[in-house]
């Protein structure tokens, strides 16, 4: 056997060793590339698992509420609430939740989370939109009787239920949308709408009021109905211009908004009875567009509990008394100093373009009339037809009349002659705890005997982020040429001045 | 990793990039500031002009990020970051820092707009600050993903493309949850899988759509501009970064036993 040189050696060695040694390497790459994948895959768990945990325990704990109004929490009054009840709520969120393009989102979403935070379980809120299952709608609302749709959000309990439109919540600065025509929010009244509504769900004999139509009434009492819902009061229309038509079998309040007509002799017969049968009515009539209107029937209706509606306006002359130096038909009305502290809080109430109301001259025994708001000891009245026989002195006039039968059936009528108790338009300027619906929820609940309790919720201000001083042309002018120009092109100056220095380096 | 924080930082201002970053996201907010200023009411909400500019990271987060880690591989420098006597993790954590640090300095413009708000008498509030709080948050994790495509190649444009892809895809999650989840109702109602009933397919698409829902970093952050700060998605945005950073790592950590 030929010797081997050195050289031979070591190749053959190399070659007998290198399947060896690569063996040995390619072990601990794999070992390290398992170690690796697998590392990666147990810290992605973690994450996950921990992130998810974290969700669903702490995410409601762990949430500040950081608005100098606590715009996103509920506030005390509603908190007793949700403590003492005892029925189980469903909310209803008809939308998208990501939708963060619906204007009103921000202000609903947090805030309709807290309740269920704070409700211990009694309220369950659940995001379901339309577009994704249709059959949402259908299943709430079968009979289609409450208007849910898409971007609404639904009350449940049992089997009541309220539907809410958002926008209704939001206040605008009614000043500027006039003058700009643009919307910009000043508060909002979620708490509000929300707490009262949840109260009518969980109460346990809501009371039903129904708004007399076909007489033109107006249909913008979105306001009037939250401020019902609050003492307990659902409403919904009533027609019965159909001669022959009854009123419904439980029906607690009848209201007459603002009606552009009379009503017929049959509706005056039907609800003359129906208040002689211990019915409670609420007339709004005021003095404005509907001057020439002859409301024959709907006197006589007044006629019985001891009212009369008269074809005059009031005219305040007392000056403390205005709400605008130049307006006389826009003043302050005064409570009735019997009704101080029983429930009112406030003593003055805006009222405009009031009807001249008075005591009928021939009421029936056994009724009694009251005034609850007044004008001033020296207010006047403008009749629109000038030669109308009589005169009338200057004094005090009331604005709000209520007309009892002391008799054992005790009807009892509530006569309005301003619109700005129960309007929309004047709650979208004001918010739901304006002191005129203060005085709506305490006069309507003391003639349905509902228990008032003064609903303390305190509207949401809204930041105001309009500047505090008005800025010339030339000032945003200059201003957006220093955030536009100035600041970007410096930076962008240095970077090419820098990049010249350094470009040969 | 100091060291790393500060050669990374400079470097952005050594050359164009960092500068015409600020000078891309000052012009954006000031475009969107002024827009503000003449608008009839003055009506100027800070927390908004940052939520605005939050939709910019598809943008800035790739053009910031690309170069991380895919310049050193063209260059052959990370050999450096082998050798160096410091952890792979602090090389990482460096980098992300600087980046995070010339992200957070690029909101220079939107503090000159919060200055000259005080001045003209604006609302500088909690939402405000919250918002900001949001943006970095969101940023942080943007960062981390786009340092993750830059580890991954060592072609630049290809790092911006993915990375930009990624935050697209972060970005328009609720639109992609709401597609997908109406494609597998679709899809189990037509082929009848499992024999399932309205209501039941409804539910198996709502929970694809909840499920992937909750990855959206935009929405969970979306609350800090109304006011309300939760610490959740604060957690949920940082905790996903270092999830990045450290599969980062991994990467990187792989051509060190790789390559042996």
């Amino acid at each position: 056997m030929a010797k081997k040189t050195a050289r031979e050696s070591i190749l053959q060695e190399k070659t007998v060793k290198s399947p060896k040694v690569k063996v040995v390497a390619d072990e601990r790459v794999k070992s390290l590339k398992t170690m690796s994948f697998l590392s990666i895959l147990i810290v992605v768990l973690i994450c996950f698992v921990f992130n998810i945990l974290l969700g669903v325990t702490l995410d409601k704990t762990l949430t500040y509420d950081a608005t100098s109004v606590h715009i996103n929490t509920v506030g005390t009054y509603t908190k007793n609430l949700l403590k003492n009840m005892d029925k189980k709520v469903e909310i209803y969120g008809l939308f998208n939740k990501n939708d963060t393009s619906l204007e009103w989102h921000d202000y609903l979403v947090p805030i309709v989370d807290d309740y269920e935070a704070k409700a211990d379980g009694k309220i369950s809120v659940s995001y379901i939109d339309p577009d994704t299952n249709p059959f949402i709608i259908s299943e709430l609302d079968p009979d289609g009787l409450y208007g849910v749709k898409k971007n609404r959000y639904v009350i449940k309990c049992e089997d009541r239920l309220v539907c809410i439109d958002p926008y209704n919540c939001l206040n605008y600065d009614q000043s500027i949308a006039n003058q700009y025509n643009i919307g910009v929010l000043t508060g909002n009244d979620v708490e509000f709408y929300f707490t009262g509504y949840i109260q009518y769900v969980i109460s346990d004999n809501p009371l039903r009021a129904f708004y007399l139509t076909g007489h033109g009434e107006t249909n913008q009492h979105n306001s009037l109905d939250t401020i019902l819902v609050s003492i307990g009061i659902k409403t919904d229309t009533l027609d019965i211009t159909k001669e022959g038509t009854s009123l419904p079998s439980k029906c607690d309040l009848i209201m007459i908004l603002q009606p552009r007509q009379d009503i017929s002799e049959s509706e005056r017969d039907l609800l003359k009875l129906y208040l002689q049968n211990g019915g409670k009515m609420l007339v709004v009539n005021d003095f404005n567009e509907n001057k020439t209107v002859d409301y024959t029937n709907l006197n006589q209706l007044c006629n019985q509990m001891g009212i009369s509606l008269e074809a005059g306006l009031l005219h305040e002359n007392d000056t403390t008394c205005l709400i605008k130096s130049d307006d006389p038909y826009t003043s302050w009305g005064l409570l009735n100093t019997d009704y101080m502290g029983d429930g009112y809080e406030w003593s003055a109430y805006y009222t405009s373009h009031n009807r001249y109301l008075s005591v009928y001259h021939d009421k029936a025994e056994g009724i009694s009339v009251y005034p609850l708001l007044t004008t001033s000891e020296t207010a006047s009245v403008e009749f629109l037809n000038m030669n109308v026989s009589g005169s009338v002195s200057e004094g005090m006039y009331p604005i709000v009349l209520k007309g009892q039968d002391t008799g054992e059936k005790g009807g009892e009528l509530l006569v309005f002659a301003t619109q700005s108790l129960t309007s929309d338009d004047y709650y979208d300027m004001k918010t739901l705890n304006d002191p005129n619906a203060e005085f709506v929820r305490h006069s309507i609940g003391s003639i349905c005997q509902q228990e008032v309790q003064n609903v303390q919720i305190p509207v949401k201000t809204i930041p105001n982020y309009a500047l505090g001083r008005a800025l010339s042309s030339n000032e945003v002018t200059m201003w957006s040429i220093v955030v536009m120009t100035i600041i970007p092109v410096g930076c962008l100056a240095c970077g090419f001045y820098i990049y010249r220095k350094r470009r040969h380096l | 990793m100091i060291a790393v924080f500060k050669r990374e930082f400079l470097s952005y201002f050594r050359t164009p990039v960092g500068w015409v970053a600020i000078c891309l996201l000052g012009a954006i907010s000031g475009y969107y500031f002024s827009g503000m200023l003449a608008y009839s009411m003055a009506y100027v909400n800070i927390a908004m002009e940052i939520n605005y500019l939050r939709t910019f990271f598809v943008i800035l987060i790739p053009i910031i990020t690309m170069r991380l880690f895919s310049e050193e591989k063209k260059n052959g420098t990370e050999v450096l970051f082998y050798t160096m006597p410091y952890s792979m993790k602090g090389v990482v954590l460096g980098k992300f820092l600087a980046a995070f640090a010339l992200q957070a300095m690029m909101l220079i413009s939107v503090f000159s707009h919060m200055i000259i708000t005080v001045i003209c008498q604006g609302t500088i509030n909690t939402a405000t600050w919250g918002s900001i709080i949001g943006y970095l948050v969101l940023a942080a994790l943007f960062i981390s993903v786009g340092m993750l495509t830059s580890a991954l190649t060592e072609n630049q444009i290809m790092s911006a493309v993915v990375c930009f892809v990624i935050i697209l895809v972060f970005e328009r999650m609720a639109s992609i949850a709401e597609s997908l989840s109406s494609i597998f109702k679709s899809f189990l109602k037509i082929t009848h899988l499992f024999g399932l009933s309205e209501g039941s397919i409804y539910n198996a698409g709502e929970a694809i759509r909840s499920g992937i829902s909750w990855l959206d970093p935009y929405s969970k952050t979306s609350c800090y501009t109304s006011g309300v700060f939760k610490i959740v998605p604060i957690i949920y945005c940082l905790s996903f970064a270092a999830l990045f950073m450290f599969i980062t790592y991994r990467v990187l950590e792989k051509k060190r036993w790789s390559q042996s």
